[in-house]
């Protein structure tokens, strides 16, 4: 039994779900790009390595610190891992609750599963950092031995630490789910939670293009606090020095002990938990204050508005995903943007611009149109999001074409606000030009609808896993129109230059926006009654 | 026969998912004001029927008209005047039960008198709580989810309606309950069209009744006329299901 639930756990991970030639090249396709985001992990740490090595002492704190921090991003990253696998399916609830199972097995049939991702997680971050590190340091071949093992016992102290934590935040999500406006203030404060790291990383990044001194970073004080630090950042430490020089006195309760004790208490807490979630009743109400029926009466366009935020803002995938993309897009845009403009602008790379001085034009307007198809392929879920539903709409006496345009215009106003949030920072901190800034309303605006128009039908045609469609309207057909407008303004290099460029990818952008609307009212039918969502 | 008004009129229905066909030549006919049966194994083709006369899938060939209206060519006219509560209880599972009920009268264009006075007739035929309403739909339980669609099926006064399998997860008091809905719907002048498995339920409220086998429809049978066949409905479909 306990074999098969195992199997279960592993045949739903992504690389199994598969078959044939599918699983061979996904297969093929994950060992090259993690073999990819080995490489650039051994250039990056070489590279900080040899920049901090000229500081005393650093390099070893450095790296307790590093791997430290990767096991809280780990710990943290998968904490909702282990939420979702452990209570986000209420059928796997209700049988397994009907099966003859212990809590235990639960935890060990998930838990194993669990195990083996983060096992990889940690074999393809820290275990590689530690590798490089004991390379440059022509450490004894033991060091990879022992910090291999190191990893096996970090990673049972980061499942451990994920299954007492996933219970706070079980609770958590399903206090957030009875009150959506604290989960959108949550939502909001973790956004700008991630967009300021990403502004000191990104920030980070331009002053290490820009070759510039990390003495503002590595000062004598800083340098101590690290080292002190270091020391107790258990059990990291104890694994790291243990691994170097075998001492099994001082590092041994470290290294073996605190893991595993760990380990254990967070299996044993979270079977407690366990037992009382699979034993619980499904449903629960709340028990709120009855109110005398009222009837709030609208017309079909806004009941069916109306419909669609709902889907929108649907909890879980909602309010994370499509919502949170939305809210953080203009700080995005701003930041990737201003800080393509200040690389050209200053440090090494002002030579290009030198050489070509339109290519403020052609990035700026490409990175603002592929953020754009990013955050709105995404809204491409509202027809995958009615799932059986969908018989609904089918039933509704509303037009198919009225219920599609109604579809498209939710995330599209929704898209164009935020977008246009991102344009006004841009051109009030003065990193577009005016022209620019009215351009691009326009340009947004049409690039927009095609986007939400081509997602929507590949969502009716049912290939959203192969669909070419929305992979050339929001990454190719970008690239393209730029292309053709730069090339264009290569040639002719006037005073209107700036407008030609734009003119041109406007047109472009709307004569593909108007075909794609012709199309899909010629088609709508048709395609609404083929898609079957889901076979009733 | 002159003066019976068909509401529902399928000729020639032929219907395939890709290579392969599921309805031959389907021929039927629901007057006005008459409680229809569709009875046949799992399967066979009636909720694919349901489906062709909502208008909610293409078929190759054939003619529906529904209150003489062709569905192909005048869909949103069908479907005002169509109630439908599928199989499986399908709705909005993130809105409130009030939020969705609000949302398919402002769709029919129903006034607030009208929703209020057919709410409170369905909530108490039905027993379901009042409050019920202002729980989200996910958290209700199957048989209250099935209330809620039979509920939005009818909350718009349509001229016919239309169930699939509609005693599915409901107790046996609410499919006491909804058997008097049906009855007295058809009573007041509204045409139901309900297909299940349940034989026998069938057998004791419809005054007609059609058999579906692979596709086809072997037989209508008139239990107003001859209500001696309503006890010998079920050993007819079963002898039809045994034959090779």
């Amino acid at each position: 039994m306990i074999g098969q639930l195992i199997l279960k756990e592993f045949q739903t991970n992504s690389l199994f779900k598969t078959h044939g030639i599918k699983r061979v090249i996904s297969i093929i396709s994950s060992i090259v790009l993690l073999a990819f985001f080995i490489c650039l992990e051994i250039l990056i740490y070489s590279l900080i390595y040899n920049k901090i090595n000229v500081y005393a002492d650093l390099n070893d704190s450095f790296f307790i610190v590093l791997i430290f921090a990767i096991t809280i991003l780990g710990i943290l990253g998968y904490v909702p891992i282990t939420q979702k696998t452990f209570f986000n399916s209420e059928s796997e609830r209700l049988i397994y609750s009907t099966l003859p199972l212990t809590s235990y097995d639960i935890i060990l049939s998930k838990g194993v599963n669990l195990y083996t991702k983060l096992l990889i997680f940690n074999l393809s971050t820290s275990y590689v950092f530690g590798a490089t590190y004991a390379y440059i340091r022509s450490s004894n071949f033991t060091f990879y031995i022992i910090f291999f093992f190191m990893m096996l016992l970090l990673t049972f102290l980061m499942e451990g630490v994920a299954f007492l934590l996933v219970i706070p935040f079980n609770e958590f999500k399903k206090l957030l789910s009875k009150y959506k406006i604290l989960s959108f203030i949550i939502m909001i404060a973790l956004l700008l939670f991630l967009v300021i790291s990403y502004s000191l990383i990104l920030n980070a990044f331009i002053n290490l293009v820009r070759d510039a001194s990390l003495d503002n970073l590595f000062t004598a004080s800083n340098i101590e606090f690290l080292n002190y630090i270091a020391k107790y950042l258990l059990p990291i430490s104890s694994m790291t020095y243990f691994s170097r020089t075998l001492d099994m006195s001082v590092n041994f309760l470290g290294s073996f002990l605190i893991p595993l004790f760990i380990f254990s208490i967070g299996t044993i807490i979270l079977n407690l938990y366990i037992k009382k979630y699979f034993n619980s009743s499904l449903a629960q109400f709340n028990n709120k204050k009855v109110k005398s029926l009222t009837y709030k009466f609208t017309n079909e366009t806004n009941a069916l508005i109306r419909k669609e935020i709902h889907l929108a803002l649907n909890k879980n995938d909602g309010i994370f995903s499509y919502i949170s993309l939305i809210i953080a897009e203009p700080f995005l845009v701003f930041s990737v943007v201003s800080s393509v403009n200040l690389i050209f602008n200053t440090g090494n790379l002002n030579y290009v611009l030198t050489l070509f001085p339109s290519i403020y034009l052609t990035l700026d307007t490409l990175l603002i149109l592929l953020f754009l198809s990013i955050i709105n392929l995404n809204s491409s879920m509202s027809i995958a999001k009615e799932k059986n539903t969908l018989l609904i709409m089918k039933t509704l006496p509303v037009s198919y074409f009225k219920q599609f345009l109604i579809k498209l215009s939710v995330p599209s106003i929704l898209s164009f606000i935020s977008y246009l949030i991102g344009l006004i920072l841009l051109v009030s901190f003065k990193e577009i030009s005016v022209i620019n800034f009215f351009m691009m309303i326009l340009i947004g605006a049409s690039s927009i609808i095609s986007l939400n128009i081509s997602s929507l039908y590949t969502d009716l045609r049912g290939k959203k896993e192969n669909n070419f469609l929305v992979t050339f309207i929001g990454f190719i057909f970008p690239i393209i129109t730029v292309g053709v407008g730069t090339v264009t303004i290569v040639f002719i290099d006037n005073e209107f230059s700036e407008l030609i460029f734009f003119s041109i990818i406007l047109l472009i952008q709307i004569l593909y926006m108007v075909s794609l609307l012709i199309n899909i009212k010629k088609r709508i039918s048709k395609l609404f009654l083929r898609f079957e969502g889901v076979n009733l | 026969m002159d003066n019976i008004k068909s509401m529902i009129k399928i000729t020639s229905l032929n219907k395939s998912y890709g290579k392969k066909q599921v309805l031959f030549d389907i021929n039927l006919d629901v007057h006005e004001g008459e409680l229809f049966g569709f009875i046949g194994k799992n399967g066979v083709g009636k909720s694919t029927t349901i489906e062709c006369i909502l208008g909610s899938k293409l078929f190759e060939s054939g003619e529906i008209l529904i209150n003489d209206l062709d569905i192909k060519k005048e869909p949103i006219k069908v479907k005002s005047i169509i109630g439908y509560s599928p199989s499986e209880p399908i709705c909005y599972e993130d809105m409130k039960g009030v939020e969705y009920l609000e949302f398919i009268s402002s769709i029919y264009h129903i006034s607030p008198q009208k929703f209020m006075q057919n709410l409170n007739f369905l909530l108490k035929a039905l027993d379901l709580k009042e409050e019920d309403l202002y729980k989200e739909i996910r958290s209700y339980s199957h048989g209250m989810k099935q209330k809620l669609c039979l509920i939005a099926s009818l909350i718009h006064n349509p001229r016919i309606w239309i169930l699939d399998e509609p005693t599915v997860g409901l107790d046996a008091m609410s499919t006491f309950e909804l058997t008097k809905i049906m009855k007295d719907y058809v009573k007041l002048g509204g045409t139901c069209f309900v297909a299940s498995h349940n034989i026998d339920l069938i057998a004791k409220i419809c005054d007609r009744v059609a058999i579906i086998k692979d596709g086809k429809i072997f037989n209508v049978f008139d239990l107003k006329k001859e209500p001696s066949l309503r006890n010998k409905i079920s050993a007819i479909f079963i002898k039809l299901y045994n034959e090779k």
